[in-house]
């Protein structure tokens, strides 16, 4: 059976609408009530029953005051705060999960891209100037026998599509007339971007690039003397 | 001596603000303060101060934290820099218009 004082808080609390601040208002009442009615045993020699009743009604209406409670912990404002809380604690880690993702972007597409499982044969030195976006070519890499992976690096001048869309800057044809499989990006960043291109073993150990902006490269892709 | 409810409603918030200028209470501690302060003479119903506190929690007056004292849990209050402008600012509404209540009941009473 439940005692009177907790008969008490609950109507009281029923009455707030906002639930989730209804604890904390039941622990408050709860501690008022309970030093109350040990007073009361203590200076009016009642008992313990008798002097929970007499602590409750000195709090007054429970209902009535259930009502003024729910009119300062209004649903309306507690929702907005609650939300608001979280909206911001979500922003806040969205920001700084975007920042090191933006930073870590821009800072490994400043380094070469290295293949796994593929043995470098070649570094190129190979740089193409369109309009303030640079393609550099570093290295040709030898993955398998016929297979070979061009790495290169894209400078911007400024990109604003992050991901999503990119323009092909440029294209690679052998000489018998083979693309090269589409270019697969390692890292895109505001900055830049690098990746590598996967080609076939040209019999004459080179191939043709045909940028956008219509220059045109022959690179050298055989092996190196001195590289393994 | 029985007040009319209205008064004390209107000057509730003005009496706990100066109590805790002192110091830092819980709500108990306040209700016992208020009545030994005044002697006896505000018996209003005890769970109408809660309300009042949170309202003035809200209104950035006071502020509450949980204290751990003898075992028990407890929300202190404590008035804050706006509730001190707050109070003094009620206090002196309270004078001058205690002041002036004073002045047409001593005339009528004079005359």
């Amino acid at each position: 059976m439940m005692n009177s004082i907790e008969e008490y808080i609950q109507t009281v609390t029923s009455q707030v609408h906002f639930i989730w601040d209804r604890t904390a208002i039941a622990e408050e009442l709860r501690d008022h009530l309970t030093d109350s009615a040990e007073a009361l045993m203590e200076e009016e020699n009642l008992s313990a029953e008798e002097a929970q009743a007499e602590a409750v009604k000195r709090m007054g209406d429970g209902k009535t005051i259930g009502q003024q409670f729910n009119q300062i912990h209004h649903p309306v404002i507690g929702w907005i705060w609650l939300i608001t809380l979280s909206l911001a604690f979500i922003a806040g880690i969205a920001l700084v999960g975007l920042t090191v993702n933006y930073a870590w972007d821009i800072f490994s597409c400043s380094f070469p891209v290295h293949p796994k499982a593929a043995v470098k044969i070649r570094d190129l030195n190979e740089s193409v100037d369109m309009a303030g976006h640079v393609v550099r070519f570093d290295a040709v890499w030898e993955e398998q026998e016929d297979q070979l992976i061009l790495t290169y690096r894209i400078q911007n001048k400024l990109n604003y599509s992050r991901s999503g869309w990119s323009v092909t800057l440029f294209q690679i044809v052998d000489q018998d007339g083979n693309e090269g499989i589409s270019p697969y990006f390692e890292g895109n960043s505001l900055l830049g971007s690098r990746g590598m291109i996967r080609i076939e073993r040209p019999d004459s150990g080179k191939v043709k690039l045909t940028f956008i902006d219509g220059q045109q490269r022959i690179l050298n892709v055989s092996e190196q003397e001195g590289q393994p | 001596m029985n007040y009319d409810k209205g008064l004390i409603a209107g000057s509730s918030g003005m009496l706990v603000l100066s109590l805790l200028q002192e110091k830092e209470c819980y709500g108990y501690e306040l209700i016992k303060l208020l009545k030994e302060r005044s002697s006896d003479a505000f018996d209003f119903k005890e769970g109408t101060l809660y309300p009042i506190l949170h309202k003035m929690e809200n209104e950035g007056w006071i502020r509450s934290a949980n204290k751990a004292v003898n075992g028990r849990t407890r929300r202190y209050y404590a008035i804050t820099a706006q509730g001190l402008r707050q109070l003094k600012a009620q206090q002196e509404q309270w004078i001058s218009f205690s002041s002036a209540v004073n002045q047409v009941l001593s005339f009528q009473g004079n005359g």
